[in-house]
């Protein structure tokens, strides 16, 4: 069984309610997905309770899926989407200094990087963090983004360009990019 | 590799599963840590999230029935700034008598769907409150201080039998620090005269309502280590301040995750 057919069976038993396959994909996926809302939200709370409502109801999150990506691209998809819908409430606000303190077991310098990826503008923190943090291939961050796989690579490449300019002096290093973007695969 | 490959390997890597834990610097926070592995090997994720997602649910507003049966536990701290550390209690369904005894003189209110309502330490329903709640009023200094002004009693509470419990969220708002607790309590089963319930836990959320900022974040795991339910009728609750309060190793409070700014109480 190839792995796409094998996401589409894991997501077909998702959608039946199989408790099984449900812990299976909270046990390999949560910690993931849940890294990913930290950064986008900026606070471990909002984070879980987002978390809570993906993986709480994997049945419903999975109504939807569309065979043609991996589970754990949908995911992220799904984990996106239910931002970008928190951050439309008027109440709701990033609280960005929550997030040094909820990972205060990081060294410094993960800390320095995790503000600067912080305040990097959406369109190159996002391609950075789905490519870099999460380390999707480049063509899944484009599914979850909903953009051109090329506008991905390209904006993933800006901002660690970015990056690594901002903290040339911070981290004693040579201002040139790098990229080592995991291009490979298709879904 | 450099230090910006390694800052970002690292964060590749990072787990926020257990992440209270990650506040191990102090001692309450390492004690977590090792409450969070305790509680991560027997109850699992599923059993997790599956009570965070009841809870969720119950503060986005889902009804869960008139007048349920439930209990609920706020640790907090003095809303007026005055000065002492405060517990809310509140007990329905039978135990809230406990609470008369106890010499407590405290009201609390219910959020549900947005809807505050208002319930007298006797388990009754305070109708003019409700009214008050309806007009929107604010509430007054005094009205303040007869609700939150309350010492937790030295001697721990013991637990009575409830036929049911629900999820819950309650809240206690101050002039400037607002306290949210949600409980939940994961499916029961009710043998004779027992009442049993799968790992009740409490978050309690504190919010500094001045910049809105969560100032400390609170969880409460009830678990008999061992077990895979535990009994109502087992339970001792205790200040929540208290890292590990349980009189008879049944009951752990768990978790903070940042020092709180509240001042010279912590």
């Amino acid at each position: 069984m190839n792995l796409v057919r094998l996401d589409a069976w894991e997501a077909e038993r998702l959608r039946k309610g199989d408790a099984q396959a449900a812990e299976r994909v909270i046990r390999r996926e949560y910690s993931r997905v849940l890294r990913f809302l930290v950064h986008l939200t900026g606070n471990l709370d909002d984070a879980q309770d987002l978390g809570q409502q993906i993986f709480g109801d994997l049945a419903k999150v999975f109504e939807g899926y569309e065979a043609r990506c991996s589970v754990r691209t949908w995911l992220h998809r799904v984990a996106y989407r239910q931002f970008t819908n928190l951050r439309r409430r008027a109440t709701w606000e990033s609280i960005d200094d929550n997030l040094a303190c909820s990972i205060s077991s990081r060294s410094e310098d993960a800390v320095v990087l995790a503000a600067a990826i912080a305040a990097l503008p959406d369109d190159l923190r996002l391609p950075f963090l789905l490519c870099e943090i999460q380390q999707l291939k480049v063509v899944e961050a484009a599914a979850v983004l909903q953009i051109p796989a090329g506008t991905v690579k390209s904006r993933c490449f800006a901002a660690r360009q970015k990056l690594r300019t901002e903290l040339a002096e911070t981290f004693g290093m040579e201002p040139h990019p790098k990229p080592e973007l995991n291009t490979g695969g298709t879904q | 590799m450099n230090r910006f490959d390694r800052a970002v390997r690292e964060l590749r890597h990072e787990s926020f599963v257990t992440a209270p834990a990650q506040s191990a610097r102090t001692q309450r926070g390492q004690k977590f840590a090792l409450a969070a592995v305790m509680v991560g090997m027997i109850v699992g994720p599923t059993a997790l999230l599956a009570g965070r997602r009841i809870a969720g649910k119950h503060v986005q507003g889902e009804p869960f029935g008139d007048y349920p049966p439930f209990h609920a536990f706020i640790g907090g701290y003095d809303h007026m700034n005055e000065g002492f550390p405060v517990n809310a209690e509140v007990w329905y369904n039978g135990s809230a008598s406990r609470l008369k005894s106890g010499g407590m003189d405290l009201l609390v209110w219910i959020e549900k769907g947005g809807v505050y309502r208002y319930w007298k330490p006797d388990g009754i329903l305070a109708k003019d409150r409700v009214k008050w709640a309806k007009d929107g009023r604010n509430v007054t200094p005094n009205e303040q201080k007869t609700m939150f002004v309350w010492q937790a009693p030295s001697d721990p509470l013991r637990g009575k039998k409830t036929k049911t419990l629900s999820p819950v969220a309650i809240t206690v708002k101050g002039s400037r620090y607002q306290t949210q607790a949600t409980y939940w309590a994961l499916p029961m089963s009710k043998e004779g005269s027992t009442t049993t319930v799968e790992w009740p836990t409490t978050k309690v959320v504190y919010r500094d309502l001045t910049t809105k900022r969560v100032v400390r974040t609170e969880y409460v795991v009830q678990f008999r280590p061992g077990k895979e339910q535990v009994q109502v009728n087992d339970f001792v609750y205790g200040p929540i301040e208290d890292s590990v309060f349980n009189a008879k190793n049944l009951t752990t409070t768990i978790a903070t995750t940042k020092p709180t700014p509240l001042g010279k109480h912590d």
